[in-house]
């Protein structure tokens, strides 16, 4: 009997984690899906694949680090698999360092709407590596250095580092932007 | 247009949530097909394990039995073998992308290298070995009786031809997963 209610104990948890995950992150994470695949079809699976996952993992989260880290950890790293397994696709990929060098299209003008806008930035994000399309989309999502590196593995530093170039490159491609 | 993350947030997304019966029962899904897989493996090697000893049971000469022998054993090796190099290892939920990345290539080296030593390590040596104590001795003896050896034409046709695309299909995965392997350093060469 206690072993049942144990079970049935970590069931709740495991789902209310889930329910609450899903209610602060649910956007972010449709959004996240976005910038890994294209195709909706696809996308709804990968969508699907991610929610999956982080349920599961709850089963194992200790709350070493907080609920938002762990979603986005799971988040990326089951979108990253899946950019991984496409080889004909990751070919295609460059770093943040050589984005420059691959052309891009009405680079440099200033986007007349946001539906252009997200479309360049769709553009941007889809050339990327894995680990720079987990710190751009972060970045994005307004996580500062720290959360970023707790998410990727890399120090603040070198996301601090990574976080200008892509501030210099949306510059580039975006025409005057302003940071705070 | 003032920051590209206004684009990013406001853009229009679907609402999305599963509930947690259906979450429950893809979990179910996945474990059963995962273990189905398993169980296949392991099924189809004691059923091939079971007909082999039969026919050992039954095989008059000593060849034959000792043929016979070496197959049965070697299907219940074939099925540990496969289930153990094929089978995917596990990955912590919250690993980051370095662990994923270094997951995936030992996995990729994995298979590989399973496919690189495949006589060694799912013992076709002995497959063969066992084939040939079996039939040898009906070539032998169907010199005086040629109508056997016409009987068993077909099965030796389809394996060589299974041979062939075996040989072939094991290449072709090799050298894929070789550029996989190589498309993946590459990559870590430019992060670095």
């Amino acid at each position: 009997m206690e072993g049942s209610a144990a079970i049935s104990d970590r069931d709740t948890s495991q789902d209310s984690l889930y329910a609450q995950a899903a209610a602060a992150h649910g956007t972010a994470l449709d959004r996240l899906a976005r910038a890994y695949e294209l195709d909706p079809e696809i996308r709804r699976d990968l969508l699907q694949e991610i929610h999956l996952q982080i349920w599961t993992s709850f089963a194992q989260f200790d709350g070493r680090c907080s609920l938002r880290t762990w979603v986005y950890r799971i988040a990326h790293n089951v979108a990253t698999r899946h950019v991984i397994r496409q080889s004909r696709v990751r070919s295609r990929l460059v770093s943040i360092e050589n984005i420059e060098t691959v052309a891009g299209d009405d680079r440099g003008e200033l986007a007349a709407s946001q539906a252009e806008a997200l479309q360049r930035l769709s553009a941007l994000i889809q050339r990327l590596k894995p680990l720079d399309r987990q710190i751009i989309v972060s970045y994005l999502e307004d996580m500062d250095a720290v959360a970023i590196g707790e998410i990727t593995g890399l120090s603040p530093a070198n996301v601090a580092m990574k976080v200008h170039r892509i501030k210099a490159i949306l510059r580039r491609w975006f025409g005057e932007v302003r940071f705070p | 247009m003032n920051d590209p993350r206004d684009a990013w947030q406001n853009q229009p997304t679907e609402p999305f949530r599963m509930s947690a019966d259906l979450l429950r029962y893809k979990a179910r899904q996945r474990h059963a097909k995962a273990r189905f897989s398993a169980a296949l493996s392991i099924a189809l090697g004691l059923i091939l394990c079971f007909c082999f000893a039969a026919s050992c049971y039954m095989a008059r000469e000593t060849l034959p039995r000792l043929g016979w022998g070496v197959l049965s054993l070697w299907s219940l090796y074939f099925a540990a073998h496969t289930y153990r190099w094929v089978r995917p290892g596990g990955l912590a939920p919250d690993a980051n992308l370095s662990t994923c990345r270094a997951f995936y290539r030992a996995q990729l080296e994995k298979e590989r290298d399973y496919g690189l030593h495949i006589w060694r390590r799912s013992g076709l040596t002995f497959c063969f070995l066992g084939i040939a104590l079996v039939f040898v001795p009906v070539v032998v003896h169907s010199w005086k009786t040629p109508q056997v050896l016409r009987n068993a034409l077909p099965f030796f046709i389809l394996l060589a031809a299974w041979a062939v695309a075996f040989v072939r299909m094991n290449k072709q995965k090799r050298r894929r997963l070789h550029e996989d392997i190589a498309e993946l350093n590459a990559s870590e060469m430019d992060k670095s």
